[in-house]
């Protein structure tokens, strides 16, 4: 039975700390060995789920979603009123999008996401998230001084522009609709899909039509 | 003061350290362990919220210096450890002394893409109606101890306004405990000034979704 106590986790915490190797590649492999051994995972089915998160679920489908929405406007109001229905016509609903929130990056509005706390994030829309997203850095900083860390990302904004910080507290999932770059009306939305960066989606770039 | 999981805020931390490429995982052992946490099958009890609370009682040392899904190795094996599945030094020796515990049989590999495509819904119905409104102006509360929450320390007894209101979901409080119960779920939007001393003047703002407990008038 679960016991839902933290005392008895930390204490558990405590021998796993002296007792495990200190190599994660040897502590991974010892746990995979012993939930094969007990019938609690099946290896041949993690590595379905690795091939399915290198090959095909990534941040081009954000990247498709984005597109789309810069050409066509019913979709786009669609997704910025139910994000979820949205991509659902991608086929693109799964891990952690089961409330997804589209936020509109305008001339004087700049939104950027972040998970405070743990490390939220749109994994069947931008596939696994960057080191830095998870790291102690961006979570602690991003808050606080979101100017200064976006400038640390090649982002300058000028003083207009009011930042919104999305703080992923909840199972609600945040999308950042970037702006659409310059000199792109001629493009196509497959060719405009492939300007769109995994960061620009977070909140950490800004898009320029390619030269 | 907050506890280590509870980064928002905090100062004296340097600058972002960017990824040098964008592969999903930087080794091996990295893509075993997130394929394992999706493809295992947990003890009924494991709720994500009590995955996310046995993630934030790592130590502070550990938490702070162990990669991130080193951390996530640490939660499964404490998770089997409490439930009484394995013992430290079984898991330590990839070894198993005791039987098997009695679940249904693993995920298979064909199972997967249908898994990988379902989009869990956190709403329930609630038994009250949602006591705020767009636009109303909250205070938020403190908490203390070590029970988990989603009200981070940086938001706590600070002034808001309601941004959206979400629905009734499952409140992580009581989801860490095992109780699946739902409640108003909030966007409460806060002023960067009101949160932080050096901000006066800015008008930045930081959106947080918070549960109906976490607020007050």
């Amino acid at each position: 039975m679960t016991s839902y106590d933290p005392q008895k986790i930390i204490d558990i915490h405590a021998h796993l700390h002296s007792d495990l190797p200190s190599d994660p590649a040897l502590r991974v492999k010892a746990l995979e060995s012993l939930l094969v051994e007990q019938g609690l995972v099946d290896p041949a089915a993690i590595d379905a789920w690795i091939d399915l998160y290198a090959e095909e679920i990534g941040p081009k489908r954000g990247a498709h979603v984005v597109a789309r929405a810069w050409t066509d406007p019913a979709f786009k109001a669609k997704l910025l009123a139910d994000g979820t229905a949205a991509i659902r016509e991608f086929d693109y609903q799964g891990h952690a999008t089961g409330h997804l929130i589209a936020v509109e990056n305008t001339d004087t509005v700049h939104n950027v996401v972040v998970c405070t706390l743990c490390s939220c994030y749109p994994f069947s829309l931008l596939g696994m998230s960057p080191g830095w997203y998870k790291a102690a850095e961006y979570r602690a900083r991003v808050v606080r001084e979101p100017r200064a860390v976006l400038k640390e990302f090649g982002v300058a904004l000028g003083e207009e522009v009011e930042i919104r910080v999305w703080d992923s507290t909840s199972e609600l999932r945040y999308l950042v609709v970037p702006q659409r770059p310059e000199g792109t009306d001629g493009l196509d939305a497959a060719a405009l899909a492939a300007l769109v960066t995994r960061n620009s989606m977070i909140g950490t770039d800004l898009l320029k039509a390619r030269a | 003061m907050s506890r280590i999981h509870d980064m928002g805020g905090r100062t004296g931390l340097g600058a972002v350290v960017m990824d040098a490429d964008e592969a999903p995982f930087h080794a091996d052992w990295e893509a075993r362990m997130w394929g394992i946490n999706e493809a295992m099958t947990g003890a009924p009890g494991w709720t994500l919220d009590w995955w996310r609370h046995v993630r934030e009682l790592i130590s502070a040392e550990d938490y702070l210096t162990r990669p991130y899904f080193d951390q996530w190795m640490q939660v499964y094996a404490a998770m089997m450890v409490d439930d009484g599945w394995a013992s430290v030094a079984e898991i330590a020796r990839g070894k198993a002394e005791r039987g098997a515990p009695d679940v249904p049989p693993p995920q298979r590999a064909a199972d997967v893409p249908a898994a990988a495509r379902f989009a869990k819904d956190f709403r329930l119905p609630a038994d009250t109606a949602p006591a705020f409104a767009i636009g109303d102006k909250v205070r938020t509360i403190r908490l203390g101890g070590i029970a988990h929450t989603r009200l981070p320390g940086y938001a706590m007894e600070k002034p808001g306004i309601v941004h959206a209101c979400r629905g009734a979901h499952i409140v992580p409080d009581e989801n860490a405990l095992g109780r699946e119960v739902a409640e108003p779920l909030y966007t409460i939007a806060f002023q960067a000034a009101d949160l932080w001393p050096e901000a006066a003047g800015r008008r930045d703002r930081i959106f947080v979704d918070l549960w109906e407990r976490y607020l007050e008038r």
